[in-house]
């Protein structure tokens, strides 16, 4: 828990820094606010890792393939990275990066659950023709 | 959560701008330009280190 | 824990002696035969023989259910993670996850279904079997007219809601579940309301047919109306809290069960009774099971706050109510025409 006290005061030592750094150079002071992003996440992944193992343990006692689970984890991965840079983009003032991203985003992720949608018309496929 | 990064990187801003001044007001406004652009690469060198790092772990804990 | 006192009264009001007769029941299936007693000694010895049978047989089933429902928590905590993000990625996202769901549900939904269709299907055949041999029997004792009657009501109603259970109301379930899965996936409003529309249809449908039934049987006059207020009362109490879909009018037709279950004194209808009930138990448990399990997954999924999946838990959860309610339909037209039977004999 002391490791979040940390991040906040961190967070609040670059805005801080960054106002001060931004009258003379705008860019370094983007880029700190970047790499604080960065150490903030990462930080923030390692407590993620336990959640992420008892959310397979949870998938892989049901699941008799392993690949609706993958998908949506993938999914969700690249939303979250993608929110990151569309938001660093916007923040450096490049909002049309920052959209094209999204959209690049979101065909990926169609484009990942693809196998899922396959398989989920051959089951109903399946069950159509049983019926 | 290195806070001394933080720190680093805020000095070399500092010491980038006070350089750019300093240059502009003697009129070398070349070197000032490269100056500020040596500060930009540094910090920029430090900022792709970690976002290595971040993609790093995103690629091990979504696995891709 | 009244509940139980209940259900407990009332299989205690079914409790008769049986005596031998000429005539023999027909063998059951073989899904319940595993299921019945070797001897039948009382109604309700053999009811809770054949209760505790179909429990033991149900458990691997149960476990598969179990798993099913952990996995789709996963499912929903992953989804929970999407609430930071922008609106165009969410809504992708939430489709994909919708359609992981359905996935994983489609496949047990299904198996689920086909068990509650031949379920049908047996009863259906064994009530083909079983009343010409109760017609014959309550002919024998001087009923003549009112076996016909009988005969031919059971027969067009079994064959009724055979068919409409096959050939209309499954399809109808199928079609509840494709759009409750694209309505999830697109978020369109018209779609649920459309998938609303169908579930309403399917358990109208079986109300009908059910009123109907029992209508028929009253106006050939084969219920008295002269029966034990409180047993009554128990029964409705029971089977409209415990069924979903059509326990309350299933519990209004069941006063017939009760009230000659007193009456209760042919070996064929007994062994009858029993094998209906061994054919019916374990898949209604099975079915029950997911059922149960679905909307507490349901519940649990939306605690993390994920409406949209668990909405769609909740509607495969549903489906499972309407299987319930189209097989315990059956089980209760052959148990009411059996007891009805029985009664003409007594």
């Amino acid at each position: 828990m002391d490791a979040f006290w940390q991040w906040i005061a961190g967070a609040m030592l670059t805005v801080v820094l960054g106002i001060a750094l931004g009258k003379q150079s705008k860019d370094i002071s983007l880029i700190l606010s970047i790499v604080v992003c960065i150490m903030v996440l990462v930080a923030a992944a390692a407590y993620l890792q336990p959640v992420m193992d008892f959310v397979k343990r949870l998938q892989s006692i049901g699941l008799l393939d392993e690949q609706y689970g993958q998908i949506l984890l993938k999914s969700v991965g690249i939303g979250l990275v993608t929110e990151f840079a569309v938001l660093i983009c916007n923040d450096a003032g490049n909002t049309a990066l920052g959209k094209s991203l999204q959209i690049a985003a979101t065909v990926l992720v169609l484009w990942i659950s693809l196998p899922l949608m396959e398989s989920l018309l051959t089951l109903i496929e399946k069950i159509m023709g049983g019926v | 959560m290195e806070i001394d990064l933080i720190f680093k990187i805020a000095a070399i801003g500092i010491i980038v701008t006070i350089l750019h001044q300093v240059l502009a007001r003697s009129g070398r406004d070349e070197q000032a330009m490269m100056t500020m652009l040596a500060g930009l690469v540094v910090v920029l060198m430090m900022m792709a280190q970690k976002i290595a790092d971040l993609f790093e772990l995103v690629k091990r804990l979504f696995r891709f | 824990m009244r509940r139980i006192l209940l259900l407990i009264l009332l299989l205690l009001l079914l409790t008769q002696p049986v005596r031998a007769m000429d005539y023999t029941a027909p063998t059951v299936p073989d899904s319940g035969a595993e299921l019945m007693p070797a001897r039948t000694e009382t109604f309700s010895q053999g009811l809770s023989k054949v209760l505790s049978n179909a429990i033991a047989y149900i458990s691997p089933s149960l476990a598969e259910a179990a798993g099913i429902c952990l996995s789709l928590v996963g499912i929903v905590m992953l989804h929970s993670v999407l609430e930071t993000m922008p609106t165009d990625l969410k809504k992708v996202i939430g489709m994909v996850s919708a359609l992981a769901i359905a996935g994983i549900l489609l496949k047990r939904t299904s198996t689920m279904i086909h068990l509650g269709v031949e379920t049908v299907r047996e009863l259906s055949e064994y009530g083909k079997l079983l009343v010409p041999v109760l017609t014959a029997a309550m002919a024998a004792q001087g009923g003549v007219t009112g076996a016909t009657a009988l005969y031919a009501g059971t027969a067009m109603f079994n064959m009724l809601l055979g068919t409409a259970i096959s050939n209309l109301l499954i399809p109808m379930l199928y079609c509840f579940l494709a759009l409750a899965i694209a309505g999830t996936a697109t978020g369109s409003e018209r779609l649920n309301k459309l998938r609303d529309l169908v579930k309403s249809f399917v358990s109208w449908c079986l109300k009908i047919l059910i009123y109907i039934f029992t209508g028929y049987i009253a106006i050939t006059g084969v219920i008295s109306g002269n029966a034990d207020a409180t047993a009554i009362k128990v029964t409705k109490l029971t089977m409209s809290g415990m069924i979903p879909v059509v326990g309350g009018m299933l519990s209004d037709a069941s006063e017939a069960v009760l009230v000659s279950a007193g009456v209760m004194k042919n070996a064929v209808g007994t062994y009858g009774l029993l094998a209906i009930l061994a054919v019916w138990i374990a898949p209604f448990i099975q079915i029950g099971a997911q059922y149960l399990l679905l909307k507490l997954t349901g519940a649990l999924c939306g605690v993390f706050g994920a409406k949209e999946p668990s909405k769609l838990i909740d509607q495969f959860s549903g489906a499972m109510g309407l299987l319930l309610g189209m097989t315990a339909t059956m089980c209760m037209l052959l148990l009411i025409s059996t007891v009805c039977f029985m009664r003409g004999v007594g």
